[in-house]
């Protein structure tokens, strides 16, 4: 280094030192187990699955799918007589409620058990628009499926919104990260996860 | 498994760079250090323009929803991408700084040479 150091060095030498940590050591995988929401399975009136991508050739998301699979094995273990699946459309492809829906049929879930929300763009939205469809046919007591950092904020928002939340967190992830890469991403995830509580927070959301 | 193999492949190439930098481009080991300290700049200012592109790009986002009602996922900003492109954002603007740098030292040398070309002969002289 130069005789003095200047501020950009410093930020380099954290961000060299914050990689090395990141990547080669525990850290975000106990990060991970820490803020995970933990699983409570219950029976429940009906069966909530927060939505996460869809391409527009109408491929799902990972998140999407295990969240969607998730979900068809609770119903098929009798946990709740209903399952709602959420999901906008993208731009000219199909919703990713209606894809995650067919693929419920596929797997052995009747039409009438299934309910889609085509319209939520955010978590926020997703809580109330499910919850209107909910308090609609008098479900009280849901089991949330979305992923166990996301569950945080989204629990929240339907335990504000009168129910009773039952988590069933469903991951693509684990706190087992093995490799350098995969513990770089799931910090990346938990930064957003983390930040996107904070918004909701300052913005009175919960 | 994979760090072992991380750690050694990082090792392998960064010594075959050595060698050939002090045999064939005689670099000297000693400037290794101002090397580093460059090197921690330049990383420095990729990661000042990522925080900045992460900041910029999410208070457009959620200003713009709320401005325009036009709907993007904040998600947009854990793209991959933004930090490649912050990335070469911080190396050219190093660069530029060097460019400036380097010229400013070229003049400096050029002025102490016309200067010691103009007192020789006076010193000769006297």
């Amino acid at each position: 280094m130069t005789r003095r150091t200047r501020p950009s060095q410093w930020i380099g030498l954290a961000g060299i030192g914050l990689f090395l940590v990141v990547a080669f050591s525990p850290l975000s995988n106990a990060l991970f187990r820490w803020s995970a929401a933990a699983s409570d399975i219950q029976a429940a009136d009906a069966i909530v699955v927060l939505g996460a991508a869809v391409d527009p050739d109408g491929t799902l998301s990972c998140e999407s799918l295990v969240r969607t699979v998730s979900a068809v094995a609770l119903y098929r273990m009798g946990r709740a007589p209903i399952i709602v699946f959420s999901g906008p459309t993208h731009e000219d492809g199909p919703s990713e409620a209606r894809v995650r829906a067919d693929l419920a049929g596929v797997l052995g879930v009747p039409p009438e058990a299934i309910r889609t929300e085509t319209s939520a763009l955010t978590t926020r939205e997703e809580a109330v628009r499910i919850g209107g469809i909910l308090r609609a046919e008098n479900v009280r007591r849901i089991l949330l499926v979305t992923d166990s950092q996301h569950m945080r904020r989204a629990g929240a928002l339907f335990s504000r919104g009168g129910f009773q939340v039952f988590p069933a967190p469903a991951d693509v992830r684990s706190g087992a990260g093995t490799s350098p890469g995969a513990r770089l991403r799931l910090l990346r995830d938990l930064l957003g996860e983390w930040m996107a509580l904070g918004y909701y927070r300052v913005a009175g959301y919960l | 498994m994979t760090e072992p193999i991380v750690v050694i492949l990082a090792g392998v190439t960064s010594f075959a760079a050595l060698w050939i930098g002090t045999q064939w481009l005689r670099l000297r080991p000693g400037d290794l250090a101002a090397g580093l300290g460059k090197t921690l700049e330049c990383l420095g200012m990729m990661l000042v323009f990522f925080a900045a592109n992460a900041v910029v790009g999410l208070a457009a986002i959620i200003g713009g929803r709320s401005l325009t009602g036009v709907f993007v996922s904040t998600y947009v900003m854990s793209d991959v991408a933004i930090l490649g492109i912050s990335f070469l954002q911080g190396l050219l603007f190093f660069c530029w700084r060097e460019t400036k740098a380097g010229r400013r030292n070229r003049s400096l040398r050029a002025g102490r040479s016309e200067r010691r070309a103009e007192q020789a002969p006076i010193r000769e002289g006297g």
